[in-house]
């Protein structure tokens, strides 16, 4: 087993209470604000000690309240990228490298620091840097660290958008190399997407839904995980016989699903010419929150509807009257 | 001209505040981990000798420094140490009067230091020791600085405590403070008017300096 968690804390107002199992070696936690995958993210790396459980990663066990197992951080070997970088202000950028390493600091700091083009910048302090360069140091230290598990907590958070896509790509070809486990901590499913193969979704402090990545996008098995994994259309459905009737939209369609609670459908699922075997929305009232690549329309599917829906539409097309769906597109949420 | 009060009392300064800073540093360091009510608990005694008076301060301590009681007699019979009418009770009443000032400072300067370097430093395997000295002391330079100055400045005019403990030995145990205070008594104003200018160009020397030092990390 690669990860298996199982840990409860109580901090008065919030209750973490988390527990996983996976094979896999590249996990994403996908949360809200405050849902307590950092929290969980730093239970693992020991820098939060729980009330009780259990943590194992590639067979080491790191926390066992039952046998009274607490590994100190110094000895978990957990590389922990902070959402602030976490650089120490008074190191050159050589210095921040080598303070993870034992042996042969030298020899290390030089490889790791040629490998994520620092060389140059060797001499730098982290306040003279870009925030590119401050991120690439933050992994370099890690990785020159060599951890046996890589801890990212929204790791791109601090970077602009144009830095991001950079810093993703490098990334993923770094962790490309690394054979121990990853485990990254986001708000954002693009992020958690691209990194893991499978996630844990998290809702105050419990683990909603997990899975394969694909599976848990292509098919959210709750409300919590079609929101997070940036589903826009999310409305309460009931069935009435042989029927769906969602009120939000006033809306419904023949299904044989009885086990049905809510309906998601993704905005760029929408069609604008009927295939045939689709169900049609009329847009009323639409609003139009324009994009630079694309925007995206709001709007009334039916003058009882009570809430809005949103599909995308290119910044050339003209708003249509009448938007289709494929019935496959309609995530069915039980 | 006995520049002796001037001597003495630069080197309860200096002693003292080198002991302020390394035990404050150590102490502070030590209660930063711990829970709230410890904290709570650890300041307030910590920072008692800094608000009672400092002649209160030395009465107690004179109380148990006394040769003619246990801990007083002890040190005096076992060790041949004797803390009262002498340079070391300076170096002790100075020292407990100015430590809260250090261990204060240090306490709000660690406080003041970001989580999350302290973190990064333990999952990369950095020892505690290593982490306080490497990591810790360098981010909080700024508040270790200003209280080391803030020490030293109230080891050097520490009067109430010492007047008890240490007496006003001429050459011994007399520092400006006392001085000034024995001269006024004499009624010889212009020996204390110039004992005051010293002490003023003094205090003005180690607000300059803390000044100076403190801008300069700013600038960094």
């Amino acid at each position: 087993m690669s990860v298996d968690i199982n840990i409860k804390k109580d901090l008065g107002k919030f209750r973490l209470d988390i527990e996983y199992k996976s094979e896999s070696r590249r996990i994403g936690i996908l949360g809200a604000s405050g849902s307590g995958k950092s929290l969980t993210l730093k239970s693992i790396a020991g820098i939060e000690k729980p009330d009780e459980g259990f943590i194992e990663i590639d067979g080491r066990v790191l926390f066992d309240s039952k046998n009274k197992v607490n590994i100190i951080p110094q000895k978990r070997k957990t590389g922990y990228m902070f959402q602030s970088l976490a650089l120490f202000g008074n190191m050159s950028v050589e210095k921040n490298i080598k303070a993870g390493i034992g042996k042969n600091a030298d020899e290390k700091a030089r490889k790791v620091m040629a490998k994520f083009g620092l060389t140059d910048i060797a001499d730098r302090l982290p306040s003279q840097l870009s925030q590119g360069q401050r991120q690439r140091t933050a992994l370099a230290r890690i990785i020159a660290s060599e951890p046996d598990v890589i801890l990212l907590d929204e790791p791109f958070s601090s970077l602009d958008h144009y830095m991001r896509d950079e810093m993703q790509t490098s990334l993923i070809n770094i962790l490309r190399d690394f054979k121990g486990t990853v485990i990254t901590v986001s708000h954002s499913f693009e992020e958690i997407y691209a990194l893991s193969s499978d996630i844990i979704v998290i809702d105050n402090g419990r683990v909603c839904a997990y899975g394969k990545t694909e599976d848990i996008f292509t098919k959210p098995p709750d409300r919590i995980s079609a929101a997070l994994t940036g589903c826009e259309n999310i409305a309460k459905a009931e069935y009435r016989k042989g029927k769906v009737y969602i009120p939000d939209w006033d809306i419904e369609f023949y299904s044989e699903n009885k086990d049905i609670n809510y309906i998601a459908v993704r905005a760029h699922s929408f069609s604008f010419e009927d295939k045939g075997d689709m169900l049609c929305f009329c847009v009323k009232e639409p609003y139009i929150k324009k994009g630079p690549f694309g925007s995206t329309v709001y709007f009334r599917p039916s003058d009882k509807a009570l809430k809005n829906m949103c599909f995308k539409i290119s910044s050339k097309d003209d708003i249509p009257q009448k938007i289709y769906l494929d019935k496959k597109y309609l995530l069915i949420i039980s | 001209m006995d520049w002796s009060p001037l001597i003495i009392s630069l080197k309860t300064g200096i002693v003292v505040t080198a002991l302020s800073f390394f035990i404050g540093i150590w102490t502070a360091w030590k209660v930063y981990g711990k829970n709230s009510s410890i904290k709570c608990l650890t300041d307030s005694l910590l920072t008692l000798p800094m608000v009672i008076p400092p002649t209160a301060a030395g009465f107690i301590l004179l109380l148990v420094f006394s040769t003619r009681r246990p801990i007083g007699s002890f040190l005096l019979n076992t060790f041949d140490i004797k803390v009262i009418q002498s340079w070391l009770g300076c170096i002790t009443a100075a020292f407990v009067i100015s430590f809260p000032l250090m261990y204060r400072n240090a306490r709000a300067a660690f406080e003041q230091v970001d989580k999350d370097i302290i973190y990064a430093a333990r999952t990369l395997g950095m020892s505690e020791y290593k982490i306080l000295v490497k990591v810790v002391i360098p981010a909080a330079a700024h508040g270790l600085i200003s209280g080391s100055i803030l020490t030293f400045a109230r080891a050097m005019g520490e009067y109430g405590a010492t007047s008890m403990l240490a007496g006003n030995i001429s050459g011994k145990t007399a520092t400006v403070s006392q001085k000034i205070a024995m001269v006024v008594q004499d009624g010889n104003y212009s020996a204390a008017g110039f004992w005051v200018v010293v002490v003023i160009l003094i205090a003005f020397t180690v607000i300059l300096l803390m000044n100076t030092v403190l801008s300069r990390l700013m600038r960094r």
